[in-house]
């Protein structure tokens, strides 16, 4: 999947965007067969 | 004591109260970030993700008690609209020596800077436009060596 997105939409593999899976926030390579939904959070900025 | 709020808080207040509920401790450290006025802004936009954005604060909460030698820990940090002069953030560490305090509150402000899903958007007289961490917000995360 990192693959196709970095082909498609290279942005979203930009560092400061998270990746979410199902609710969870996740870093590195993650399995994602039974994962239901994918979400990419865009650079925060809290404080 | 962690949670958002979309009225304006009291940073003496929670203080009061911190430090009221903090009976052992020797050090009691504590942080306020507010909106700057002056520079044009009229307003703060602080978006969240309801679900995330508490799962975020409560791994900060949970890595700075785990990192530093702290009794407790308080993170109070606004959502919704904010004005210039107004509280945007309250974080108060209480430990048994200062340094621990100090390097508690240090490190849960960079971390709710870059790893928190929290957005800021901030209205001029020319428009609105969303805020990223500066480069120096990362380089203040750096220094504490955590894995992404």
């Amino acid at each position: 999947m990192r693959l196709w997105i970095g082909r498609q939409y290279p942005a979203l593999l930009e560092p400061t965007v998270r990746i979410a899976l199902d609710d969870v926030v996740t870093a590195g390579t993650v399995p994602i067969a039974d994962v239901t939904e994918v979400a990419f959070l865009p650079p925060v900025s809290g404080g | 004591m962690r949670f958002l709020s979309a009225d304006p808080i009291d940073p003496a207040a929670l203080l009061d109260t911190f430090t009221r509920a903090s009976t052992g401790a020797g050090a009691i450290v504590s942080f306020t970030g507010v909106v700057r006025g002056g520079d044009g802004v009229s307003e703060l936009w602080l978006d969240h993700h309801p679900g995330l954005t508490e799962q975020g604060i409560g791994e900060v909460d949970a890595d700075a008690r785990r990192r530093f030698a702290v009794d407790d820990l308080s993170i109070v940090h606004r959502i919704g609209s904010v004005a210039p002069g107004e509280p945007i953030v309250f974080v108060a560490a209480a430990a048994t020596h200062r340094r621990a305090a100090f390097e508690a509150v240090d490190y849960a402000m960079d971390r709710l800077k870059t790893d928190v899903p929290l957005w800021k958007r901030e209205t001029r007289a020319d428009g609105t436009r969303w805020i990223e961490a500066r480069p120096e917000d990362q380089a203040d995360r750096a220094r504490w060596e955590i894995e992404t």
